[in-house]
């Protein structure tokens, strides 16, 4: 149905005669700065605020009321029908978790170390990597010898390790002169960090390594695992004995020292 | 009293309910270029008397997915039986539901069966992808 501004019109608001405090008018003109002009009956009244809850429209039909003599404030539309349907919507979540593409790697992937370094005391020495302490020189410290890797075998994201080798290449002076037990650890950097290096998993006995005779060691297929996953970043030397001081060449020595070969499916 | 929004309540097959905002209960983890899958949902008009009419099915797309789409395909609604053949069927990414594919009415107690795709191929990795199955229409009060 629709209503001529006459039909909604009760009364003239600016009669200061008028008995009605409320009145129907018309939106006639809308202002910027919220105030409108209404048409009513007998004529117009500009400049009118408007009730903060309702947003004005040219043309609604809305109810005014007289605060004083002077002073209007429009209240709202006035309804001409109600509804009989109501809009209804609902809504799932789907959420899941979008994980990197599957790499096509060689298998095994083969990773070189990036940088190897020792630490020992409060420093990093050398860029050999040593384990244990030579007789006589525990005064200083045991040395913690670390390969480091990057992020390069995380490029096996999604895939599962059966298999972790790591090469010791002993140079061929120093250390124990005979076989020695190489003890290794996980350890978390990707690269050098700035103060002593942080080991998460216990040491490991993978095997012994002489002189001049590189080796490919096993370690724990778990810790081959850990380095896909990213909780394990590289490898290093924890024994604080002597009797198993050793030292392996670093990356500038031997570019093969430290190879990680990962078996993956 | 009208149909309200809880009256409207998703379903997994076997009328399996599906928890607001739970990770995984549609789809489990994919990878990036992962093969497209789709999973059939329902949604059930649980009112005891009225018909939700004018009915229609659009997406809400994570913004941050990427070339990732979910799409929906709506099916004549199903009352416990009948089967669909998902390969078949019209799928739409529409967003707003005036875009919208236009569902049958849904009388009450009655399902209207949803298929939602995902397809990976382009899709970014995301931690986790957050994408909306949206199923509305006009209620008689």
């Amino acid at each position: 149905m629709s209503l001529e501004w006459t039909d909604v019109v009760l009364a003239d608001p600016f009669d200061p005669r008028g008995t009605e405090n409320a009145a129907r008018a018309i939106i006639a003109n809308i202002y910027a700065n919220g105030l409108v002009d209404l048409q009513y009956k007998g004529g117009t009244a500009k400049n009118v605020p408007v009730s903060a809850s309702y947003a004005p429209r040219t043309g609604d039909v809305v109810e005014v009321v007289r605060r004083n003599l002077s002073s209007l404030l429009v209240l709202g539309p006035v309804r001409t029908f109600n509804a009989t349907t109501v809009e209804v919507d609902s809504g799932v979540s789907v959420l899941y978790n979008v994980e990197p593409a599957l790499v096509t790697s060689a298998n095994p992937l083969v990773v070189d170390p990036t940088a190897t370094k020792s630490f020992r005391g409060s420093d990093w020495e050398r860029d050999d990597v040593y384990q244990g302490a030579a007789s006589g020189a525990t005064q200083y410290g045991y040395w913690r010898g670390c390969y480091f890797y990057g992020a390069t075998p995380q490029q096996l994201s999604g895939r599962r390790c059966t298999r972790l080798r790591i090469r010791i290449s002993r140079k061929g002076e120093g250390g124990v002169i005979s076989n020695v037990a190489q003890y290794l650890v996980g350890h978390v950097h990707e690269a050098q960090p700035g103060g002593s290096p942080l080991f998460t998993t216990g040491a490991h006995l993978a095997g012994y390594a002489t002189r001049n005779q590189p080796i490919d060691l096993d370690l724990p297929v778990g810790w081959g695992q850990a380095l896909i996953d990213g909780s394990l970043k590289g490898f290093g030397h924890v024994r604080d004995t002597t009797g198993d001081y050793s030292i392996a060449y670093s990356k500038v020595g031997d570019a093969a020292t430290g190879r990680l070969t990962i078996d993956w499916v | 009293m009208a149909i309200s929004e809880s009256q409207l309540v998703w379903l997994l097959a076997g009328d399996q309910p599906i928890p607001a905002a739970t990770l995984h209960a549609i789809f489990g983890p994919g990878r990036v270029n992962g093969a497209t899958e789709t999973v059939v949902i329902y949604a059930r008009n649980d009112h005891p008397s009225l018909t939700l009419t004018a009915v229609k099915l659009w997406t809400g797309q994570d913004a941050a997915g990427g070339g990732f789409s979910v799409a929906l395909a709506a099916q004549p609604y199903l009352n416990n039986s009948g089967s669909i053949n998902v390969d078949t069927l019209s799928y739409s990414t529409a967003t707003t539901k005036a875009a919208g594919i236009a569902v049958n009415d849904v009388p009450p107690g009655y399902r209207a069966a949803v298929a939602v795709r995902r397809t990976l191929t382009g899709a970014g990795t995301a931690y986790p992808e957050h994408n909306r199955v949206i199923l509305g229409g006009t209620s008689p009060i």
